[in-house]
């Protein structure tokens, strides 16, 4: 029996996404949540902190040992359940993209 | 201005989140503010930060709640009694509300319900609320380290006896 998966609210898959290509700290990933979602997702530090403890609950996100003495801030990166996690949303997305297409859903927006 | 606004704020969060997370936050916003342009874009910014304190502080509040507090005897008894003394208040205006209906036009029914019921909620319920504040208060002193969950339903049930006595 196949197990069913719980997807990641979008904030938090955001913040998997902007992981992926580097560890970063707070300000940097709300930029790159930024750009990544073309200027809607404006995160602030309640969401994105709230989000990366439960990312850290997870196990899904670790902090990087850093030089705490000259940098307050703390940066972030994905674990390997990260990854996991990550890959596996993306194959949803990448799933339900094809269906779309399948259904010439990808223009509904036009009609 | 904006910053100190923001550091008062996150107040709202618990303690324990706060210990982890204040700092990096406040380092956040500070760059926020910096990248914000003109005194209407800081003003925005501030807004929709403190709209996502409102949002996510009483989350986290409540992750504390749900993780301190188990379902023990003694919580489940002091929970319940906590909030039938907050209930009680509004049942004894209701029931004054009722009385004073009661007086202008008189109906021998009610009017004699209130007479069989007035001792008893003019005596029963303080007494209740006596009760509970004794209780609660010791085991205030005996606890010193007592867990935010206990904390919550003991503050909830004093301020609610505290109430009744205030209006009885």
């Amino acid at each position: 029996m196949k197990r069913t998966m719980e997807l990641l609210p979008q904030i938090s898959f955001s913040i998997l996404l902007a992981l992926s290509l580097q560890p970063r700290h707070g300000y940097e990933i709300m930029q790159q949540v930024l750009e990544d979602s073309g200027g809607r997702i404006k995160l602030g530090p309640g969401a994105l902190y709230g989000s990366i403890k439960q990312l850290r609950i997870a196990g899904l996100i670790e902090q990087v040992d850093g030089d705490a003495v000259f940098d307050r801030r703390r940066y972030y990166q994905l674990t390997d359940s990260g990854w996991k996690r990550l890959d596996q949303e993306l194959q949803y997305f990448r799933v339900s993209l094809e269906i779309s297409q399948n259904r010439k859903l990808s223009n509904l927006g036009e009609a | 201005m904006f910053a100190f606004v923001y550091r008062l704020a996150l107040r709202a969060y618990p303690r324990s989140f706060r210990a982890e997370y204040e700092q990096e936050m406040l380092v956040a916003f500070d760059e926020l503010l910096v990248g914000a342009t003109g005194p209407g874009g800081r003003f925005w910014l501030c807004l929709r930060s403190l709209t996502e304190v409102v949002q996510w502080a009483p989350r986290e509040r409540l992750e504390v709640l749900n993780a301190t507090i188990s379902a023990t005897p003694g919580v489940l008894v002091w929970g319940s009694a906590s909030s039938l003394s907050l209930l009680a208040p509004f049942v004894l205006a209701a029931c004054y509300r009722l009385h004073m209906l009661a007086d202008r036009e008189p109906n021998p029914q009610w009017s004699a319900l209130l007479v069989h019921a007035e001792p008893y909620y003019e005596r029963l319920l303080p007494a209740v609320a006596l009760v509970i504040i004794f209780f609660s208060t010791i085991l205030f002193l005996r606890n010193a380290t007592m867990k935010n969950g206990y904390r919550y339903f003991l503050g909830l049930g004093l301020i609610g006896s505290l109430a009744i006595v205030a209006l009885v």
